[in-house]
């Protein structure tokens, strides 16, 4: 009796030692989604409420990137600031590299720049003066678009049990300013397999200006696409400039499929793109 | 009943009348037909002239073409008589109540305002309205009651001087349409003419008349706009209405009566207007010269005088490209004024042979501490005759400054003077200096029209949203106001348009500026000349100059004196820029200015024993 208790023990402690233990796997999260960009604020008392005549200042900008994408060459400059009034050491800076958001980094990048700066008189007996001026920065980035997508060159087939083909896709962004915010998905058959159309929208959700955009890759399951910007302000088939009045472009793919079932497949574009942005600041000097 | 049928009535009288006598069997009298129609007038007449419409119309009408013989007390006087006539006689009593109680307050009590007042008055004149409205009298109707108080109050404003206030203290475009209004509608006549209740041929003529006239005044507008004015809140009484409305009528009255100038221009078909307005012109020009600068009408000097007032007008109109603004960061302006103390006796005794005495305060608030000459004058004014009179200690001084200046001026006139006379005091302050600042962005030539646009549109939204296109200054006694750019008043200076300068010497204080020593205009303490900017084309003197030379006139540029005007050449570093700049320009102007106050008084010899 003894024997068997001894042995149904081992045996349990067998079972239980040898369970797999529930799967724990490590934790991930999705930094490119949304809209997300390059903010800017000035820290408290970097300039102070109050600016006096004839004192020296300092103007302390926070740059904070938000976004799910490295920024480089980023210039900042500060413009519309009258030297009769303010003068700074410098009016330009730049910063080679800031860092997106990303597992090794999950709240971006943080650059403080600072400005010393110095005031002159106010206007004979004025009892203040308030200098409005702008903070404007360009930098290039980029964004990366992945989606899995459906494929079915056989448009006839009545009884196909494979995915779906959804005609139009819509996005809500890609954790940058940038975003491929829909795409529309037109198929052609053709004998043994069918040519597939995607219409890709670009579009700019951020508050600044997107100057050129630049495709870098294109591919639809490990393979690379033939694609084009189409409309105005092409420059090449690859390089678009966004105007003032249109913020958005379309890139044209277009690829051909030899199955002739329906399947699933990964889509995915990398664009670089240059931006620009302003905000608005203000410096008041009193008596 | 119109005139026509005035005519018919009578001659169908007539005939009647004829005819009965002739069928009567009676001799055959013969009435004349002017007996009877002369009867009919006679009767149309008495109607109309017993109508209480046509009384007030009557008075209406006289008080106004006799309102400049009229003071401020008597124009007062007048507007509540026939503001309560209208009340009793017109509306039949209705609205008197309110009439009492508006007058008390605004007159009596003089518009008070404040807190405690209002709260008592208003309590008091809400239970008086309700005692008599619905106990007293409880079968009227308050509604109406309110609206035939409301409409005499109304005319009374209208009469001393609202539309006045409202372009001088409110900012009411002073346009062809408000100075008509102002100068040229007699409100209380109207009021009476169309409030008549009696039907007569008379009065309806009248009545035409009237609404002819007042089409007349107001659609065929034929009074220049008038310049700028500043934004003042204040709550005005009587007096302020009838202030403003004197230094209105000064500005644009002695012009010929528009309905006056379409009568005699009715024949000019192929000019019309232009004829109106050389005879406005004209009227305006000789108003000028014979009540202001005194000239004998019909002589060379009135002749020259009215060539001297064309000419600057010519000039001032070429000037007016140019606005200004006080500046709201300065609250404290440079300011002079006579005051009158408890030493400045109006009513005094003189022994025979004695000089009268009269003394006054002269004060200067000068805030940014100026350093000025002073020089002080008196002279005693009875009828025609002026006599210069003796400032008793020093009448000169030199170098003085301070925040606050202070003197006493006491002034020694003839013994010989008695009766009610006018001191005129003068003060003359030398070196006083106008500064004001204008604020520009020249951008960088952008052949993108989009890109262009943007930036102009960033430009105006940042720095140009508070109506600072214009140059701003301390509310002096005089304020240089200049601007550039295409159009003047645009803040953004592209690297290839054409720049108009322009800049004036504004005169809003009540005073007289009499002589102008110097001017520039500066960025960075560095003159425009020095920076690079010349002048293209225009005067020669545009940027900075010497002694501009006033015109030998009594009116002498009340309300401005242009100093130059030119199309300037930008620098080059304004020209090849890779990014907006924003700049703050200076305009200042030392000038001579003087301040005067006249003073009533009368003076009674003492009868010594």
């Amino acid at each position: 009796m003894k024997i068997i208790i001894i042995l149904t023990a081992i045996i349990l402690l067998f079972l239980i030692g040898c369970t797999s233990s529930p799967n724990i796997t490590s934790p991930t999260y999705n930094f490119k989604q949304g809209v997300s960009e390059l903010n800017f604020r000035m820290l408290p008392n970097a300039p102070p409420d109050k600016i006096y005549p004839e004192s020296n200042f300092k103007l302390i900008l926070e740059a904070d990137n938000k976004a799910a994408y490295d920024i480089n060459n980023l210039a900042v400059n500060i413009v519309g600031l009258d030297d009769k009034y303010f003068l700074l050491n410098v009016y330009e800076q730049k910063i080679p590299t800031m860092y997106g958001k990303s597992l090794n980094s999950p709240i971006g990048d943080k650059q403080f720049l600072e400005f010393d700066g110095v005031s002159n008189k106010l206007f004979q007996n004025a009892q203040y003066y308030t200098g409005n001026y702008i903070v404007k920065a360009s930098y290039q980035s980029k964004i990366e678009f992945a989606d899995t997508i459906c494929l079915n060159p056989n448009l006839y087939s009545i009884n196909d049990a494979g995915c779906k083909v959804q005609d139009k896709k819509s996005y809500g962004g890609q954790g940058g300013p940038l975003a491929v915010d829909g795409i529309e998905e037109i198929t052609y058959p053709s004998g043994t397999g069918g040519l597939v159309e995607f219409r890709v929208n670009l579009a700019n959700k951020g508050r600044g200006k997107v100057n050129t955009v630049h495709l870098i890759t294109s591919n639809l399951g490990g393979e690379e696409m033939e694609c084009e910007f189409l409309g105005e302000n092409v420059i090449t088939q690859k390089l678009i400039k966004m105007t003032n009045e249109k913020q958005q472009a379309t890139l044209r793919c277009k690829t051909f499929i030899k199955e002739q079932n329906s399947y699933a497949s990964s889509l995915s574009l990398s664009f670089t793109y240059d931006y620009e942005f302003k905000q608005q600041f203000k410096l008041n000097l009193v008596k | 009943m119109g005139i026509s049928d005035f005519f018919t009535s009578a001659i169908d009288k007539t005939s009647a009348t004829t005819k009965k006598n002739v069928g009567s069997g009676t001799s055959k009298t013969y009435f004349p037909a002017a007996r009877v129609a002369g009867s009919a007038v006679k009767a149309d007449v008495v109607e109309t002239i017993t109508d209480y419409g046509f009384i007030l119309f009557f008075i209406g009408l006289a008080v106004w073409l006799l309102n400049i013989y009229l003071n401020p007390a008597a124009k007062i006087i007048m507007g509540t008589i026939l503001m309560c006539y209208s009340s009793l006689l017109i509306f039949q009593r209705k609205g008197i109540l309110l009439i009492i109680l508006f007058w008390t307050w605004y007159i009596y009590f003089g518009a008070r305002t404040d807190q405690t007042f209002a709260l008592y008055f208003g309590i008091i004149s809400l239970s008086t309205l309700f005692i008599y409205y619905k106990l007293i009298n409880k079968e009227r109707n308050v509604g109406d009651e309110l609206k035939a108080g409301a409409i005499p109050i109304i005319i009374f404003f209208l009469d001393i001087g609202l539309i006045s206030l409202l372009t001088t203290k409110f900012n009411l475009p002073l346009t062809d349409l408000t100075q008509s209004l102002i100068l040229f509608i007699p409100w209380w006549a109207l009021l009476g003419l169309f409030t008549s209740q009696k039907q007569s041929n008379l009065l309806s003529f009248f009545k035409a008349v009237g609404i002819l006239y007042v089409i007349v005044i107001l659609v065929i507008g034929l009074i220049p706009s008038v310049g700028y004015t500043e934004i003042k809140s204040t709550l005005p009484g009587a007096e302020q209405f009838l202030a403003a409305q004197e230094k209105v009528q000064s500005q644009i009255s002695g012009k010929e009566n528009p309905f006056v100038s379409n009568l005699a221009c009715i024949t000019e078909f192929e000019n019309f207007q232009g004829c109106v307005n050389k005879r406005q012109e004209d009227s305006e020009l000789n108003n000028i010269c014979k009540k202001q600068e005194k000239k004998q009408e019909g002589t060379e000097d009135f002749a020259k005088c009215v060539n001297d007032q064309r000419e600057k007008k010519k000039k001032e109109a070429a000037s007016v490209l140019v606005g200004g603004t006080n500046d709201p960061t300065i609250s404290q302006p440079t300011k002079a004024e006579f005051i009158e103390t408890k030493f400045s006796t109006k009513n005094a005794f003189t022994e025979p042979g004695k000089p009268i005495l009269q003394q006054i305060e002269f004060k200067i608030n000068n805030p940014r501490k100026q350093i000025i000459d002073l020089e002080f004058s008196c002279s005693f004014v009875q009828g025609d005759k002026n006599i210069e009179a003796k400032i008793l200690g020093n009448s000169l001084e030199k170098s003085v400054g301070g925040e606050t200046i202070r003197r006493t001026i006491v002034c020694q006139g003839p013994n010989t003077f008695k009766g009610t006379f006018n001191i005129v005091y003068e003060a003359k302050i030398k070196g006083l200096k106008s500064v004001s600042r204008l604020q520009r962005a020249f951008i960088p030539e952008i052949k993108d029209y989009s890109q262009n646009e943007e930036m102009k549109k960033e430009i105006l939204s940042t720095y140009f949203n508070s109506n600072n296109q214009w140059s701003q200054g301390a509310e002096d006694l005089s304020r240089v106001d200049f601007a550039f750019g295409n159009p003047v008043d645009n803040p953004i200076v592209e690297p290839t348009s054409m720049i108009i300068f322009s800049s004036v010497l504004r005169n809003p204080g009540k005073g007289k500026i009499i002589a102008i020593k110097n001017y520039k205009f500066t960025m960075n303490n560095a003159e425009l000349d020095s920076l690079g900017f010349s002048v293209k084309s225009g005067d020669e003197n545009c940027l900075s100059g010497t002694s501009v030379t006033l015109p030998p006139l009594k009116t002498s540029f009340i309300e401005q004196i242009p100093l130059s005007t030119c199309i300037i050449n930008l620098p080059d570093n304004f020209k090849n820029l890779k990014e907006y700049q924003y700049r703050e320009f200076e305009g200042a102007v030392e000038y001579d200015y003087l301040v005067r106050k006249e003073i009533s008084m009368t003076v009674k010899t003492l009868e010594l024993s």
